[in-house]
């Protein structure tokens, strides 16, 4: 078979055309991707919200540091002295009455 | 639309240019995997896929080269993912099939016949050439490989169909 011959047979394949609603059933896919792809974002976009609000109501809680809890020594000897007096002005407790 | 225009829309994701997108290449992609994998059949879904290809990796278009020709490269590789899952076919024509230049149709399937005895690369460079009328160039670019190459390709391609015609008789 010359190559003139061939090059019929293979011109013959020219005239082949996407089948009819091709052009469609794409763009029907693109946008079930595009969707897709959306839901995602918007899915994610949520859960960051999520995470950033428990993150800020977290952080606005006035936090409690050890150095708020720790009393200093004379602040227990005010105390325990406070303690003391309101005890012995008590009637009930007086030594001499 | 012309071709900068269209990236830009392509790159919004537009729908509109997609739909200019599509209907300026669907008929040439299709033709070109109908005539590489046409024996295997699925055609139309290689070809849906390439174009939801482009949807998913326009981002990533550099422009380095035109758009077309990144297009047959996805074309290319969208087939040779298909032919690495299914097995490649090879139609058996019927002896002594007669080389009729007025019936379309019966050219038409010795030609898919003919192509399916090549390997996947001499397909699309001979439906290429042959169908689509591409350069050596176009061609390379699609293939990832040089015009020298091509021309190899291709020769090889021709001396196979030639021999393979003679084996089955069409005069």
């Amino acid at each position: 078979m010359e190559s003139h011959k061939i090059d019929e047979l293979f011109s013959a394949l020219k005239s082949v055309k996407a089948p009819c609603g091709f052009e469609e059933k794409v763009l029907d896919k693109i946008n079930r991707a595009k969707k897709r792809i959306y839901s995602f974002a918007l899915r994610i976009s949520f859960a960051l919200a999520a995470i950033l609000l428990i993150f800020f109501a977290e952080y606005r809680r006035a936090p409690i540091y050890p150095s708020d809890i720790l009393i200093s020594d004379s602040e227990v000897a005010e105390m325990e002295n406070s303690l003391i007096d309101d005890f012995f002005a008590n009637e009930k407790y007086k030594l001499f009455p | 639309m012309e071709e900068k225009e269209l990236i830009k829309g392509l790159k919004r994701k537009d729908e509109e240019a997609f739909r200019i997108f599509i209907g300026r290449y669907k008929d040439s992609i299709y033709r070109i995997i109908y005539s590489v994998a046409g024996a295997a059949g699925g055609a139309e879904d290689i070809a849906q896929e390439v174009f939801i290809a482009v949807f998913k990796k326009i981002g990533k278009f550099n422009e380095k080269s035109s758009l077309s020709t990144w297009l047959y490269r996805i074309a290319v590789n969208k087939c040779m993912d298909y032919f690495r899952k299914n097995k490649m076919k090879t139609l058996e024509l019927k002896d002594n099939l007669i080389f009729e230049r007025d019936n379309s149709e019966e050219r038409k399937k010795i030609a898919i016949s003919l192509i399916s005895t090549l390997p996947v690369r001499e397909r699309f460079a001979m439906t290429m050439k042959a169908v689509e009328g591409f350069s050596n160039g176009e061609i390379a670019d699609a293939l990832n490989t040089t015009e020298g190459n091509v021309r190899i390709i291709l020769f090889r391609a021709r001396e196979r169909l030639k021999k393979e015609a003679k084996k089955y008789g069409i005069t």
